[in-house]
Order: structure tokens, then C-alpha cells, then sequence
């Protein structure tokens, strides 16, 4: 009697106790992964060699590094002039081959989640790099905000390259991204490019300086580079890549100078505090033309010309300049990219968005008509700001009052 | 009815909110963009704008028969053997997508976050939980509903504020650029998922209170909607028409999320969302099952086919169709006319009922 009774409380605590028991397996061991055992992934590099296949290089983060280099001294938290990653790289015929080539002499599993910036190399990135690119959108750890890049050269150099102020390569280029750009370029950005109807995209472009070493300088964003069908054709470096962040709402941290009024010296340069730029396109003669309306506000910070701008209107002159100066580089860029026949800037896409029925029409030809396209740039400028000094330094107040 | 409790109008609507709403979010926006392109945000409303003839047809037809379940009222419509065969259409369809549903947790789950564990672990686990809950009875489960779905709510809201710095407008538009027709044919996966609401029809004699019942069970219509429209309009806004190229396109907007330095990677907080909203969508498919399977049959006692009514859920979630992509297919296609062909017996009982009662031919209790 007893013992049929302790039994059955056995099996009612059985009973509870099975949800739990059930929960155990919603854990799923299988997948563990403890931060010991992975390859921190930060940054990846895609190249071409010369036969032909993919280099990947990863440069992965090493938290061991540290302990190691200050040997004996443990109290000492000195930290190595190597930085805190490694770079490993791997040859194999696809993105994919190679990185699992790479894990055959990596110790640790490759984690890809943590993946941050992608570098393509100029080489493959002429060759058209879309087909590996199919690799990182596939991976189901890595996320759509990855930044990519194109570099000068060799990818592999980037990833040499000498550099003090940021510990590792991945930190470096999103600190450099955000300083040049608005809004950064990520993965998600450039697949929607790379499947639109136009087939047109930008990628940031770093240069990397020849003299390696302190004194050479570090790599930087130098421009834009221009796809085309999925191919590199070419580079907006310059007042061109200037005029491209313009037209595409990406400007900031710049600066730039022109000349106001006909004495010498006559350079004011100023940095632009806000700019937005809309493109419109209209319908003229039956033929499409393209109106790229740049209103932008402007902070004068050095005026070597003999003209207060606290007059009206001096600042008027200046604002005309800097306005003219806007139309002149951005229609240049719009004819270099008219030459290369990669509509960057979404021309398509804004007549789309007009008129979506007469796009169906233009689309199959677009390729040969963007380059034919008119098109038309409206500048208008404001001085916002003039710094802290009202009237051109070293001129009289006599010469400002006289009539 | 077998089950004696009894669950409020409040606990019904959270019920019926999960059986569309968190597949809904991971799926139609791939399902409808494909269609639909840059509009698939607006398929979901077409499909409720339509969709809620079937929702109102089974709220006339259970206040019809406001204490029997549609088991039991189909005899009285249909006739005897007639009735019967329509119990087992109900019976089997809330069988058949209990281990559909199964099946597309089990992919998901697989593909996105545990891809080394076996897959009868991850299917084996939810479903266990499942069986144990619908044996608990019906209270139970409308409790956990209360329990769980407002929760995942609140968070789906968050993530969806959190990506707001993301935003990318121009991306939605032109809005109809090709007319309406895309997006209506994006529309018609979704309306076919409005078969579920057939399920009113045996949760209705369990409910407590049955005054204003159709203003409930029309807040869940309309939540339903604003979240799905809501997490179209938001992939969108995101990705553009590459939205329908992604496998999972609302993981990739969370996963997109990034505030600062710190506050990324919060992936698991979609998880959050959906497994407990799966879970109650499964369970309230499953129970409908076990009651409906014991009323048709006659049992006094639903409890003791839970465990081995789940036990053939995940045998049959597995039947058949082995690889993702072929499931995957196999949705998009031929499960459309499963679906719908449950919606439009739904809409024949609620006709054949309505003509009969206006003949005077039907008798009530």
C-alpha cells in the first residue's frame, strides 16, 4: 500500500518535472560554439590571382596576442605595436573554396558574424566580383550591414599596410566611412544597386600610399569607384568624387574654395554645413531631361578677399560663386559618367519613380540612352555662418565705412 | 463540448492574431514580393480587405449554434453522413497545418539559427510543449496567449522603432507603379491563409461571454494586418525589391539594426517575437485537433490523444517532402489550393446554414 503510493508520487513528480525535460532540448548543444573555439572574422579581403582563382584574406581577432607579447611582466598591460588581429589568407577557385581552405589551417572555427568591412581587390573588382559576393549574402551569419570597399591594388596590401591610430583594419575603414560619408555604403545598398534595372553602383575607393612605413602615410578613402553591368570601369577621384557625394546626399567634412570678385587675392574657401540635393525629371520636347536640384548652406572659414561678407551683399557674390562652382564639378561628373556609361547617380530610378509606364518603355535601351540624356544642374547656395570675425583681417574699419 | 472551460473574447483575439501573424511576418513578405515587387506591403491588406467575408461568415455561423461546436452543428446542416464528412475535413485540416506549421518553425529555426542540430530535436522539442499544453485544456492555452502574444507585440514594436534610422522612403515608391495587379496577385497566398479562421467555429461555444465577440475577433482581423503590412512596408524600406530575393526578410531587417557601437547584433530578439507566437499558433491548431478529433469520434475524454495526436503531427511534418527548397515550393503552390478549397467549404457551410435558416428548414436547440 505504502509503496504503491510513494510510486505514484514518483510518477506525478515525473509529470512535472517532463516540461522541463523537454526544455533541455530547446537549447540545442549541437550549435554550441564557445567564444574559445571561434575565429572572430572583422574584416574580409577578396582578390583575384593571376591564374585566375579567389583570395580570400580574413583578418581575424586575436585576444590572445596581448598576454603573449607582454611575456613575464603580467602586471604589465603594454600593448604590442602589432595591434590585436591576424591576417590569414587562402587561395581557392570560388569565395567559398577558399575559406575552406583557410579552415583547414585555421585552429578555430571561422565566425563570420562579427564581419564588419569587405575589401575587394581593384583586380577582381574589374573583373566583376558579383559572383563572390553571392558567398557573404549567403552565409546565414553574416548580416546585410557589412561595408565593402574596393581597394587600389592588391587587397592583400591593404590588409599589410601600416597604420597606427586604429587597432584593427575593420575599425579603421568605419571610422574612415563615417568621417567622409553621410550614410555609409553597406552590403544591403549595394545588391539593390547591383539587381536594379540599371545595374550601376559606387563603391568607396582607398588608396593605398606607395612608401610603406610612417612617413608614407595611412590608406584613405580616395574616391568612388564606378560599376557598370557589375564591373569596375573606373574612378571619380578628385572634385568629381566631391560632386558625386553631392549629388548622391553623402557630402560631409569638406572643404572647398573658390574665388569671389575680380581683385587678388580673391579665395574664400568654406566648408558646406548642409546640402540636399533632388533629382527631377522632366519632360522636354518629348525627350527626358534630368534636373539635379543642389541646395546647400555654407560656413565660410578663411577669406583672403578684400570683401566683408557681413555685407549682404558681398555674401550674395560669395553664394553665386560657390553655385556656380557646384554646377561646373557636378556636370562634370555627370559627363564622365555619361562616358562611362554607368548611371551612378539613379536616373532610371527617378523616372521610375515618375513615370514608371514610360520606363518599361526606356529601360531596355537605357544603356544607350543615359549617355545621350540632358540634363541640367540648379545650385542655390546660402552663407549660413562666417566664423568669428566679421570684416577681413588687417583692413581698416575706415575703408569698410567709405562710401 | 468535450472541454468544459472556458476562455475569454480577449484570450479568443490573441488566439486568433497567432495564427497569421508571426508565420505571416517571416513569410509574406518573400511570398507576396515575389508577385508584388516594390508593393508587397500592400498585398496583405488586399487579402484582409477580402478576407474578412470568411471571418464574418463563421462569426454568423457560430452565433447560429452558439453552444455547439461546428463538429456537431455540420450534422445539423449538412445531415447525418453529409456532417460527418465535413467534421473530418475540419479535423483534418487542423491536423494538416498543425504539421505544416511545424514544418516551417523547423526550417526556420534550422536554417537561420541552429543548422548543426538535428531537426527532430528542434520540431520534437516545440511539439512536445505543444501536446503537453492542448492536454491541459483550453484555459490553459487561452492564458498563455494572454501571456505570451502581448509581450511579443510590444517587442515587435520595438524592433520596428529601431529601425527607423534605416529608412530609406524613395524605396516604396512608385507605389502601383504597374497598376494594381502585382500586388493583388501577392495578395493570394495570404487570403488563402484565412482558412484558419474556420477554427472560430470550435472556439466559439468555449467562450465566456459571447456579447460583442465580433468587435474582438475584428481587432485581431485588423492587427493582423497592420503587422504584416507593417513588416512588408519596413523590408521594403530596407532592401527594395531585393526584399523577395532574401529567404527570411524580416531577420535580415533585424539583423540590420544598429545603434552605436554597442546596441547590434540582436538577432535573438526576433526569436523572442516569433517562437512564442509560433508556439501559440501551433497549440491553437493542435487543440482544435485533439477536441475536434475526440467530438467527432465520440470520446468523453480528449486528453489521452494529445500526445499521440503531436507524436503524428511530427511524423507527418516530416512525410514526404525532405528538402527545404521542395517545402518551400510546395507552399507557394499546391498548398494555395489546399487552403483554399478549406476556405471555400467554410463559406458553403455558412451559405447552406444561412439559405436553410431563411427556409425555416433548420432547427435550432
Amino acid at each position: 500500500m505504502r509503496k504503491n503510493k510513494s510510486i505514484s508520487v514518483l510518477i506525478q513528480l515525473c509529470k512535472r518535472l517532463l516540461p522541463l525535460a523537454a526544455l533541455l532540448s530547446l537549447t540545442g548543444c549541437w550549435d554550441s560554439d564557445e567564444v574559445n573555439s571561434l575565429a572572430i572574422v572583422t574584416s574580409a579581403g577578396i582578390d583575384r590571382t593571376k591564374d585566375g582563382a579567389i583570395e580570400l584574406i580574413l583578418e581575424i581577432v586575436a585576444p590572445q596576442q596581448q598576454q603573449q607579447q607582454s611575456g613575464t611582466g603580467q602586471s604589465s598591460g603594454q600593448k604590442g605595436g602589432k595591434g590585436t588581429t591576424i591576417v590569414r589568407y587562402a587561395i581557392g577557385d570560388t569565395a567559398a573554396d577558399a575559406q575552406g581552405r583557410l579552415q583547414w589551417k585555421l585552429p578555430r572555427t571561422i565566425y563570420w558574424g562579427q564581419l564588419q568591412v569587405l575589401v575587394v581587390g581593384e583586380e577582381l573588382a574589374r573583373d566583376g566580383f558579383r559572383e563572390q559576393l553571392d558567398y557573404l549574402v549567403r552565409v546565414n551569419e553574416i548580416r546585410l550591414r557589412v561595408m565593402p570597399f574596393v581597394t587600389h591594388g592588391k587587397a592583400l596590401d591593404f590588409f599589410d599596410s601600416h597604420f597606427l591610430l586604429e587597432q584593427t583594419k575593420a575599425g579603421f575603414l568605419q571610422s574612415e566611412a563615417a568621417r567622409v560619408f553621410h550614410k555609409p555604403l553597406t552590403l544591403s545598398r549595394l545588391v539593390q544597386r547591383l539587381s536594379s534595372d540599371e545595374d550601376t553602383a559606387v563603391l568607396p575607393f582607398i588608396n593605398i600610399p606607395e612608401d610603406r612605413g610612417d612617413r608614407g602615410g595611412e590608406p584613405y578613402i580616395k574616391g568612388y569607384a564606378v560599376f557598370n553591368q557589375g564591373r569596375m570601369v573606373g574612378t571619380l577621384t578628385g572634385n568629381s568624387f566631391l560632386a558625386a557625394k553631392w549629388a548622391t546626399n553623402q557630402l560631409k567634412n569638406d572643404v572647398e574654395t573658390v574665388n569671389v570678385g575680380n581683385e587678388s587675392p580673391a579665395r574664400v574657401t568654406y566648408t558646406t554645413l548642409a546640402a540636399k540635393s533632388r533629382l527631377i525629371p522632366i519632360r522636354k520636347n518629348g525627350e527626358w531631361q534630368m534636373n539635379i536640384r543642389i541646395e546647400s548652406e555654407i560656413n565660410m572659414i578663411q577669406n583672403t578677399s578684400r570683401l566683408p561678407m557681413a555685407e549682404p551683399q558681398n555674401a550674395r557674390l560669395l553664394e553665386a560663386a560657390a553655385a556656380e562652382h557646384i554646377r561646373e564639378v557636378v556636370t562634370q561628373t555627370v559627363r564622365d559618367t555619361q562616358r562611362m556609361h554607368a548611371d551612378i547617380f539613379a536616373f532610371g530610378e527617378a523616372i521610375k519613380r515618375r513615370n514608371p509606364h514610360e520606363w518599361s518603355r526606356l529601360e531596355p535601351q537605357w544603356n544607350r540612352f543615359y549617355p545621350e540624356m540632358d540634363f541640367k544642374v540648379e545650385a542655390s547656395v546660402k552663407l549660413r555662418r562666417i566664423g568669428m570675425n566679421s570684416i577681413p583681417l588687417g583692413r581698416q574699419h575706415k575703408e569698410r565705412t567709405k562710401p | 463540448m468535450v472541454d468544459k472551460g472556458k476562455i475569454s473574447r480577449g484570450q479568443l483575439a490573441f488566439m486568433l492574431y497567432s495564427l497569421m501573424a508571426y508565420d505571416g511576418l517571416l513569410l509574406i513578405p518573400k511570398i507576396a514580393g515575389e508577385k508584388a515587387g516594390r508593393d508587397l506591403w500592400l498585398s496583405p491588406v488586399w487579402s484582409h480587405l477580402t478576407g474578412i467575408m470568411m471571418v464574418l461568415a463563421m462569426l454568423r455561423l457560430s452565433r447560429m449554434f452558439p453552444e455547439e461546436s461546428i463538429i456537431v452543428y455540420s450534422k445539423r446542416i449538412l445531415g447525418k453522413w453529409l456532417g460527418i464528412a465535413a467534421g473530418f475535413i475540419f479535423v483534418f485540416y487542423a491536423f494538416y497545418l498543425t504539421s505544416v506549421i511545424l514544418r516551417i518553425y523547423t526550417d526556420f529555426i534550422s536554417s537561420v539559427f541552429l543548422e548543426n542540430t538535428p531537426t527532430v530535436v528542434i520540431s520534437g522539442g516545440i511539439m512536445f510543449l505543444v501536446a503537453y499544453t492542448a492536454r491541459g485544456g483550453v484555459e490553459v492555452l487561452g492564458r498563455l496567449a494572454q501571456l505570451f502574444i502581448p509581450a511579443t507585440i510590444v517587442v515587435f514594436v520595438i524592433l520596428s522603432i529601431l529601425t527607423i534610422p534605416e529608412w530609406e522612403l524613395s524605396n516604396a515608391l512608385p507605389i502601383l507603379g504597374k497598376g494594381p495587379i502585382p500586388s493583388l496577385k501577392g495578395a493570394t497566398v495570404p487570403f488563402t491563409w484565412f482558412a484558419g479562421y474556420i477554427l472560430l467555429g470550435l472556439y466559439y461555444p468555449l467562450l465566456s461571454d459571447k456579447r460583442k465577440v465580433t468587435l474582438f475577433v475584428m481587432t485581431a482581423w485588423f492587427g493582423e494586418m497592420i503587422t504584416l503590412a507593417a513588416s512588408g512596408l519596413i523590408s521594403v524600406f530596407l532592401f527594395g525589391e531585393y526584399t523577395s530575393t532574401l529567404n527570411y526578410p524580416f531577420i535580415e531587417v533585424v539583423r540590420y539594426i544598429a545603434l552605436g557601437e554597442f546596441f547590434q547584433h540582436i538577432d535573438a530578439l526576433l526569436l523572442a517575437v516569433w517562437l512564442p507566437g509560433t508556439f501559440i499558433e501551433l497549440a491553437t491548431y493542435h487543440y482544435a485537433t485533439v477536441t475536434g478529433i475526440a467530438e467527432w469520434t465520440g470520446l468523453k475524454n480528449y486528453r489521452a490523444l494529445s500526445f499521440t495526436l503531436g507524436f503524428l503531427v511530427l511524423v507527418v511534418s516530416y512525410w514526404g517532402i525532405t528538402s527545404d527548397i521542395d517545402f518551400e515550393r510546395y507552399l507557394a503552390t499546391s498548398h494555395i489550393w489546399f487552403d483554399f478549397s478549406v476556405l471555400v467549404f467554410g463559406l458553403l457551410l455558412f451559405l447552406v446554414a444561412w439559405i436553410r435558416s431563411k427556409l425555416g428548414a433548420l432547427k435550432y436547440n
